[in-house]
């Protein structure tokens, strides 16, 4: 697996070169890697139906409990196979879809190997940190492809939109991880698993509700809708891949993996709540489309609400229901994709308005659509309507009363999709256009279109042939429920459900077939903003945000800046000094008359200094201050700073008259009066909490002498009977060589601070 | 430490925090003179000073002597202090020669973004049309 993975990532690097030098071929080359990943998945659907495959662990952060690590269970092999299958049929789509010679085909190419190289991770994943990883790397590939056409500021605004809301869920979903691991010692999804069915409380349910966010978000189900429907200014390969049947499923792969095992907490209300109002209200949305494109990324909208809510009920029946519908919707829908981008490459829109009964010219792209939209609007006959119908018919068999609600739901769903599908179906292939009518230009070729008719028919030869779809599901349903047969009907069963389903198709049909019902539809907008228009108040609110904060907070005055940090600097100390016992009282007043004799006059010279106002007056008292500093460095034992300091000192003052030689002679007065004052009582604040604490803590000393080893040794092995002096040249010769090393560079600044002027004035 | 010392201490950081508050780089240089002296003194009177230098002469106790160690690294301390005064003048006089004085102007770019906020609430209005051209048709019905 863990190959596998790398290979992808891998061929994304190589595919560079080999795309610039071999054109759109490159696509055909390409194709090869996804179809390993198919093969792969098939022989582990084959065989995992018996026994589990081991997993595989590579260890990471040891100590952390983060690893990388890959398992593959039944629905991440269903997963992967979508995953290759469905990447495959891309690549030779995009073959013909892109400009042979077009400046993209490099991008695209090597970004969608990097994306199924991704999206294959995560669904393998086992590890927490292994999953987020990939899912992340899923949001990045997204938004550069989302971007491929990053001349547009649509494209760029679109890619940014769904970097953000989908990067924003994922940091959501690591927060929950971690508080889950954190909590309950779990960090692998094959661990909650194995754990078996538990009802959290508590932190892992808060938990699981900060993950179902991030699901939620990457599904694109209210209230983090909007950017989906943006995303579609992506190539339509790319939508088709992406964006209806892989990445965004991503989020109902995660429900679907943890809903089985996992109850309790509001996490359920939640998915189910959200799920159920997006595949109702995205599906009005979509009716009210009349780019075909935009019509299907809200349809895809609506779709992945059924599939959240089929996967987050509490029924494990309607999970069954939920991964039949998965399968259907990712080829049905991968296969609309392209088909509408065959129309768009050969008529140059996706309006419906302005196509032309095309059913009469393109038959093949009307027969390949026609399947597809069956399939996803679960006709009978179809694998949509057999899962839906048996959603439909374990949601009856429970009867607490919200249940109704569900089914209510679901019906009015069923029906709005049956709606668009008619709408659309019928607006571009069978009726006249309504404005200017599009020009035919170049006939799609029949390999253009094969891979399309591959995707839509799959849906219903499936329903036909069960054995097929039995084989790619039954080892996710039995590990979700126990159970491998389940059977799926090719003909439906005579009851409740099936008229049920079958009303709802049909006032779905008639509501997208009369153009007066659906005009009506169109006119009524939704009774609260959604999506896009609250992405766009937030955006635009947090910019002017930060521009009112930053004119408050920074204000570009170096000494509000200084006063701001000792200010809270100090007042954290003296909170924490507030908090602890001292005595100020058990200290001497001073070593020896001596010491206090030089304090005091170190402290004269000092407070003259702060208020001096003659330069080179100030620039004296510092080095006064300097040698009565020497002086009590004698006094406390130390005669190699008292050295150091009396040469520096004597150094610094003459680099400073330098300097002050040419500035005028006196200090400027500070012009408001107020902020003097502030100053002032910053810095004598500052000067209380310091003696507070020097003068309180010196009873919680622990150790007075620390080098009594250096001064063993002193002689011994430096040879040196000063131990200051050995421990600088010889213990700690390093430090030295690096204070040197800072010297000099600092001395070299300088210098050239000084000297560039000095040449410029010579040369004038 | 005595309570000398520590009053000493606090005195120069009070001192040197007012010089670092001001607008001369000439005095806020200076101020940053006094607080190094402050830390240095700190670690010094702290770190097990008996009064008399840690010189071995044949014999030794080693409580008798102050602790070494810290006055190693004090030692350190001035002279990389000293660097930094050195370069901190030469940027003051750099300022000195370029624009006549030393003193240290507000920033003016953050200046102009606290007063230039109509201007960027247009830009902002902008920003708004331009994500508008992805919205949905929420509108397309009534028009």
């Amino acid at each position: 697996m863990t190959y596998l993975v790398v290979a992808h990532f891998a061929a994304a690097l190589v595919a560079i070169p080999v795309a610039r030098r071999l054109g759109g071929k490159a696509f055909l080359l390409a194709a090869a890697v996804p179809a390993a990943t198919a093969l792969w998945s098939l022989t582990v659907l084959s065989r995992s139906a018996s026994t589990t495959s081991p997993g595989e662990v590579h260890a990471w952060i040891k100590g952390l409990d983060v690893d990388l690590s890959f398992q593959a269970g039944g629905l991440s092999a269903l997963m992967a196979f979508l995953i290759g299958g469905i990447g495959v049929l891309v690549f030779l789509y995009s073959y013909r879809y892109f400009d042979p010679a077009g400046p993209e085909v490099v991008r695209v190419c090597s970004l969608l190997l990097a994306f199924a190289g991704s999206m294959l991770g995560l669904v393998l994943a086992d590890g927490f940190f292994t999953l987020f990883l990939f899912w992340e790397a899923t949001s990045v590939t997204s938004f550069f492809l989302i971007g491929t056409e990053f001349k547009h500021a649509a494209a760029r605004a679109a890619a940014t939109q769904a970097l953000l809301i989908t990067g924003l869920g994922g940091i959501a979903m690591l927060v929950g991880f971690t508080i889950f691991g954190a909590s309950t010692g779990i960090w692998h999804l094959s661990g909650v698993e194995n754990a078996g069915s538990q009802t959290l409380t508590g932190l892992p349910a808060v938990a699981l509700v900060l993950i179902a966010t991030g699901c939620l978000a990457k599904s694109a189900q209210l209230p983090f809708g909007s950017w989906l429907p943006a995303a579609m200014a992506a190539p339509t390969p790319v939508s088709a891949f992406l964006h209806s049947a892989t990445m965004v499923k991503a989020g109902v792969y995660l429900i679907a993996r943890l809903s089985p095992v996992l109850g309790g907490g509001p996490w359920r209300a939640l998915v189910i709540g959200s799920a159920g109002l997006t595949m109702v209200l995205a599906g009005w949305r979509a009716l009210r489309q009349d780019d075909l494109k935009l019509l299907l990324a809200h349809s895809t909208v609506a779709q992945l609400g059924l599939l959240c809510f089929l996967f987050a009920m509490p029924d494990r029946r309607a999970w069954v229901a939920g991964v039949v519908l998965l399968l259907a919707h990712a080829l049905s829908k991968a296969g609309l994709f392209m088909g509408v981008g065959i129309i768009d490459h050969s008529l140059h829109t996706r309006d419906i308005s302005r196509l032309d009964r095309l059913a009469s010219e393109m038959r093949g792209v009307a027969a390949v659509m026609s399947a597809g939209f069956a399939c996803m609007a679960g006709v009978p006959l179809t694998l949509a309507f057999a899962g839906k119908e048996r959603g439909l018919e374990n949601l009856m068999e429970i009867s607490p009363p919200w249940f109704y609600a569900a089914i209510g739901l679901m019906v009015v769903a069923s029906a709005l999709t049956a709606a668009y599908s008619t709408y659309a179906l019928r607006g571009a292939f069978f009726t006249s256009a309504k404005g200017d009518v599009a020009v035919l230009g170049r006939r799609p070729s029949l390999g253009f279109v094969i891979p399309a008719g591959v995707l839509t028919f799959a849906g219903i030869a499936m329903a036909l042939f069960a054995k097929a779809p039995e084989m790619l599901l039954g080892s996710a349903v039995k590990g979700a429920t126990g159970k491998a047969n389940f059977g799926i009907p090719v003909l439906p069963h005579v009851g409740s459900a099936l008229v049920i389903s079958l009303l709802a198709l049909a006032c779905g049909v008639g509501f997208g077939y009369f153009d007066r019902l659906r005009h009506f539809a169109s006119k009524a907008a939704l009774p609260f903003p959604l999506g896009q228009r609250v992405y766009e108040a937030i955006n635009v609110g947090l910019i002017r945000f930060a521009d009112r904060l930053a004119g408050v907070v920074q204000s570009g005055s170096l000494p509000i800046y200084v006063a701001t940090i000792t200010i809270v600097g100090m007042g954290l100390i003296a909170w924490y000094l507030a908090a602890i016992d001292i005595d100020l009282g058990a200290l001497p007043l001073a070593g020896s008359v001596v010491e206090l004799l030089l304090v005091a006059a170190c402290g004269v010279l000092a407070a003259a200094m702060a208020v001096q106002r003659s330069r080179v007056t100030a620039v004296l008292l510092l080095g006064g201050v300097g040698y009565g500093l020497a002086a009590v460095f004698v006094v406390l034992g130390a005669p190699d700073l008292a050295l150091t300091q009396v040469v520096i000192e004597t150094l610094a003052v003459v680099v400073f008259l330098l300097v002050v030689k040419d500035q005028p002679a006196k200090f400027g007065r500070t012009r408001p009066v107020g902020s003097e004052v502030l100053k002032i009582a910053a810095a004598a604040f500052a000067g209380v909490v310091v003696f507070v604490l020097l003068a309180g803590s010196e009873g919680y000393r622990a150790d007075h002498f620390v080098s009594a080893e250096i001064v063993e040794f002193s002689v011994a092995d430096a040879g040196a009977q000063n131990v200051v002096n050995a421990i600088l040249v010889d213990f700690r010769a390093l430090d030295t060589m690096g204070e040197i090393l800072v010297l000099t560079i600092a001395v070299i600044g300088a210098a050239t601070l000084a000297g560039i002027e000095t040449r410029r004035r010579g040369r004038a | 430490m005595s309570l000398s010392l520590a009053f000493l201490v606090a005195l120069m950081v009070s001192a040197g925090l007012y010089l670092a508050m001001q607008r001369s780089l000439t005095r806020i240089v200076l101020g940053f003179g006094l607080l190094t002296h402050a830390a240095n003194l700190t670690l010094i009177a702290r770190g097990a000073s008996l009064g008399r230098a840690p010189i071995i002469n044949g014999t030794w106790v080693a409580v008798a002597i102050s602790d070494p160690l810290p006055q190693a690294f004090v030692l350190t301390a001035i002279v990389i202090s000293f660097g930094l005064t050195v370069f901190a003048l030469g940027l003051a006089y750099r300022a000195l020669i370029l624009k006549g004085n030393d003193e240290v102007e507000d920033d003016l770019e953050d200046r102009r973004i606290a007063r230039l906020r109509g201007e960027r609430d247009r830009d902002l209005d902008q920003l708004g049309d331009e994500l508008d051209l992805l919205e949905e048709d929420d509108e397309r019905g009534e028009t």
